[in-house]
């Protein structure tokens, strides 16, 4: 059983068309160096036409040719930094119509920005057990950081939930913050809610020598490979092996960031070179793969179902 | 806008070629998987269809079909002129 602890729907309902501009140009800047740039306008319309799975019902498809059972939706709060189609609210209610179009097939991590205060907390805690939410889904390079103590009372509704937070850290759109996207701030929170799980989202790709040494210490840190096929050299599976050869893999949750992939050749080949490649295991201990491709995510995920507000017991800080 | 389909052909061709910089040892025909044998990676493919939405003067319908491991020159172009 293959698990995916990191997606996205690609729709432009809930990605900021600013994010995907922010995309495009670097995009359009690595062809310009070859020559090759294309008219940003048509460039844009693209990228945006290659958002409109709405309904998830692609990445259904996508998951079902690559045998992934079940995956993480994503739902980053950019409302503070970039207008989106819908608000917080909405985006919840819409990814839980997802998750009853598409049973079983889903779990949901739900933004939020510290930023919106101790109401925006109350919202989200609202919003968590109105639609079953299975964690905090954090975007740091929005302008804070994850240690900030106005995120807080968000942890404590984790914490009273169960629920991970599963932060992004490492570079992202050119037009946000990269300071905030350092995995060692997570430090002092870390700390201060030695029960709450804490996934550093590509952690196994950016920054790996501190992640590496954040997750081996820190009872409740763990990394995710979110984006690992993303780089430019094309040389990931020699660098997802090193990852797994560090004596973390109780630690590490594979996730695809999809979809980040679907220009080349989407998830099916993603997971046939990562499964059936002769690179991304090799050397690496049998038990391991099921840890690293599911149960690793099974063990951090709250109780199911997810409905109120039950009092943290012993969580999967271990 | 017409499109004289057999020149088409042997300039997309031309254009994959020169991508690689002669590099890659495949041979590339209409109906060599691109992505497959690594012709083009997705930053490739992003110039590969902005540059045949260009040549066509169509949009690329992402709604319908979304390149995977097998795509050719054949099959998006095709896709993109609609057939
Ligand atoms: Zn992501």
């Amino acid at each position: 059983m293959i698990l995916d602890g990191h997606c996205h729907v690609a729709s432009t309902d809930f990605v900021p068309r600013a994010f995907i501009e922010d995309v495009v140009d670097s995009m359009r800047r690595r062809l310009a160096a070859v020559g090759r740039a294309p008219a940003r306008e048509a460039l844009v319309d693209s990228y945006l036409a290659q958002h409109q799975d709405h309904d998830a019902d692609r990445l259904v498809a996508e998951m079902d040719a690559a045998g992934v059972a079940r995956a993480v939706l994503l739902v980053p709060d950019f409302g503070m930094v970039m207008a989106g189609r819908l608000d917080l609210a909405a985006m919840a209610r819409r990814h839980h119509e997802i998750r009853q179009r598409h049973p079983g097939r889903f779990w949901v991590y739900l933004g939020a920005d510290p930023r919106r205060g101790e109401r925006g907390a109350r919202e989200f805690a609202d919003l968590a057990d109105r639609y079953a939410v299975d964690g905090l889904k954090l975007y740091p390079p929005c302008g804070y950081s994850p240690s900030d103590p106005a995120l807080y009372p968000y942890y404590e509704e984790c914490r009273a939930r169960r629920m991970p937070v599963f932060v992004h850290i490492g570079p992202t759109a050119h037009s946000l913050s990269f300071p905030f996207a350092h995995p060692l701030l997570i430090d002092r929170a870390a700390r201060d809610f030695p029960d709450l799980v804490f996934v550093l989202g590509h952690g196994g790709v950016s920054h790996v020598d501190v992640t590496a040494y954040l997750a081996l210490h820190r009872r409740n840190v763990y990394l995710d490979t979110g984006g690992f096929a993303g780089t430019p050299d094309g040389d990931w599976p020699a660098r997802l092996n090193r990852l797994f050869r560090l004596g973390l893999n109780h630690k590490i949750i594979f996730g695809t960031d999809w979809p980040l992939n679907q220009l080349s050749g989407g998830m099916r080949r993603l997971l046939d070179r990562v499964v059936h490649g002769p690179e991304v295991f090799a050397g690496v201990p049998h038990g391991d793969r099921a840890l690293l491709l599911g149960e690793n995510l099974l063990r951090v995920l709250p109780p199911a179902p997810n409905r109120s507000g039950r009092e943290a017991g012993a969580g999967a800080a271990s | 806008m017409t499109v004289d389909t057999e020149a088409l052909h042997a300039e997309l061709i031309e254009w994959v070629r020169s991508w690689n910089e002669d590099e890659s040892t495949a041979e590339v025909d209409l109906d060599t998987p691109l992505l497959a044998n690594g012709l083009l990676d997705s930053m490739g493919m992003v110039a590969f269809v902005s540059h045949l939405e260009e040549r066509t003067g169509k949009p690329f319908d992402f709604s319908t079909y979304m390149p995977g491991p097998t795509a050719s020159i054949r099959t998006l172009l095709d896709h993109c002129l609609g057939r």
